[in-house]
């Protein structure tokens, strides 16, 4: 790497960190910290929501599929999810907007069913949150790129998020996602350009490359197409989505950044995806995971490269500190207060979140050595987050009366548990598959051979919630006449 | 051209144009808020939580 490439970058850490110190000296307690006061305006709310939706696990795993499978990757991996967007911010955003004091989603949970389901929604949350995949990445980015040693890489990139978002909160988070933004989707685009003039144009592109890679449905069974559509309804009850909805300056600035998200979305997983068909039709040999960072720091020059680099590493920090703010304030706000200390006061709040973003963190990096692909881990954290929060928050918005506390209690355990079971399952019985790069287990049913993928934890879980909460309703008392919301 | 080929290049444009236009709004935006701050005297942007 140039010289000039490494100051960019250095410059860029440097200057998320001057505006985490700019903005610690402004909070004023857990409110602002936390939801940045509720005066987000309809920009920075574009900024926000686009980066910190755009992690280092949707960039390089939605390359990931486009460099084995081609465009299955936008058509069946991303583009449920804008539908999924569009759905939420019609309908979703508006009712959540109404309650007023609600700073996190398992607020939503606890003002419908009590302490229990907002508990164990915040559980969820928690797992859903953790950017482990971000921290692990920027650690393997870095030595990868710029020869620094893992350890170091992790704790420089991960160490520079978590200390602006420690000291300035969601303001922080969102004024460092407004540059990262900037950065992360001019870079690409322009590296997307120059990549594209070095193959020889679109047709030298496809011509390089096997006509299935064309095929919008690829060659994925039709079970895992369905798993990635399902993922998308992480949407509905997405905790990065509820925080900034609640920060908003009203319902009409959600309406309209997300809007322009969804378009510039669908533009950053589509050049994502010609990137990723790009390394394949080098034929480079890379780690799959890795085919977009390769063919891309060849297709640029100097000075760009750094660009890049900072876009790239921009892509991992903006998600780092809003899901650890989301993580830590899962444990101190959603977990501690209302199981520990139901009288916990502004200064406490805020202190405690900035202990669990530490906490974490430190989560993030044991859990990643887990997982061997970025996509799986994805699926997984999705499935976590779904199968115990969507039926009860769908069920507590929209049901004409209110449901039965023991109902969300009831459908977010089981969910959550069914989830967790089923991958434990398939992780002790099956065998990790290099063809498809995740766990199989095959097994006889009825006496038939089946492939039970681990990501099929959704298609148990989700009916698992569901049945649950209709018993809940069936067998549990009514809530208390007059009680909130 | 081929539709995937527009499309690849509506995306390079959309890429690069939209969100300079975006940052140029919210810089507009910390304009207004400086400019309010400064003629109430006030504590900050949003002080009065109307951002």
């Amino acid at each position: 790497v140039h010289p000039l490439d490494l100051a960019i970058v250095t410059a860029y850490m440097a200057g998320m960190l001057g505006i985490g110190a700019y903005v610690a000296g402004r909070i004023t307690g857990f409110r602002d910290y936390f939801i940045a006061g509720g005066r987000m305006t309809t920009p920075l709310l574009v900024c926000t929501l686009v980066s910190t939706y755009y992690g280092l696990d949707v960039l390089l795993g939605g390359s990931e599929v486009a460099y084995q499978e081609g465009v299955v990757a936008w058509f069946f991996y991303a583009r449920p999810y804008y539908f999924a967007i569009l759905v939420a911010a019609l309908f979703v955003a508006p009712r959540l907007k109404r309650h007023r004091d609600a700073l996190s989603l398992p607020d939503i949970a606890a003002a419908y069913y009590g302490r229990g389901t907002q508990a164990t929604i915040a559980a969820a949350s928690f797992l859903y949150a953790i950017p482990l995949m971000a921290i692990m990445g920027i650690g393997v980015l870095l030595e990868t790129v710029l020869d620094i040693p893992f350890v170091w890489g992790v704790a420089i990139g991960a160490g520079v998020s978590v200390a602006y978002t420690l000291l300035g909160g969601l303001v922080a988070s969102a004024l460092t996602d407004t540059v990262q933004f900037t950065l992360m989707c001019v870079t690409l685009g322009i590296a997307a350009a120059l990549e594209l003039r070095a193959q020889g144009g679109w047709d030298a592109l496809e011509a390089a490359l096997p006509a299935t890679f064309l095929n919008p449905a690829g060659t994925y069974p039709v079970w895992i197409l369905v798993v990635f559509g399902l993922s998308a309804l992480s949407v509905f009850v997405e905790p990065a989505f509820y925080q900034r909805i609640f920060a908003a300056v009203s319902y009409r600035a959600v309406l309209v950044a997300l809007g322009i998200g969804v378009v510039l979305w669908a533009a950053f997983d589509w050049i994502v995806t010609v990137l990723g068909m790009a390394a394949a039709a080098q034929g480079l040999e890379v780690d799959p995971t890795y085919a977009l960072l390769t063919v891309t720091m060849d297709a640029l020059p100097v000075g760009l490269t750094g660009l890049f680099l900072a876009g790239v590493i921009a892509v991992a920090m903006s998600t780092i500190d809003s899901y650890l703010l989301i993580a830590g304030g899962n444990l101190a706000y959603d977990l501690y207060r209302p199981l520990a200390r139901p009288a916990m006061s502004g200064d406490e709040a805020l202190r405690l979140t900035r202990w669990g973003i530490g906490v974490a963190a430190v989560v993030s990096v044991v859990l990643a050595l887990f997982f061997s692909t970025i996509v799986s881990a994805w699926i997984f954290m999705s499935t976590m987050l779904i199968s115990a929060a969507l039926v009860p928050l769908m069920a507590a918005l929209y049901l004409p009366r209110r449901p039965r506390p023991a109902a969300g209690l009831a459908s977010s355990v089981a969910g959550l548990l069914s989830a967790l079971a089923f991958f434990v399952v398939v992780n002790v019985h099956g065998a990790f598959d290099e063809e498809w790069s995740t766990t199989i287990w095959e097994a006889t049913l009825f006496g038939r051979e089946v492939a039970i993928w681990q990501e099929y934890a959704v298609l148990v879980a989700l009916p698992v919630s569901l049945l649950a909460f209709a018993a809940g309703q069936l067998a549990g008392r009514a809530p208390a006449p007059g009680a909130r919301p | 051209v081929s539709a995937w080929e527009l499309w690849t290049w509506v995306s390079i444009s959309v890429l690069v144009v939209v969100p300079v236009v975006v940052f140029g709004w919210f810089l507009r935006d910390v304009a207004q808020w400086t400019g309010r701050r400064e003629r109430r005297g006030g504590d900050g942007p949003g002080s009065d939580g109307t951002g």
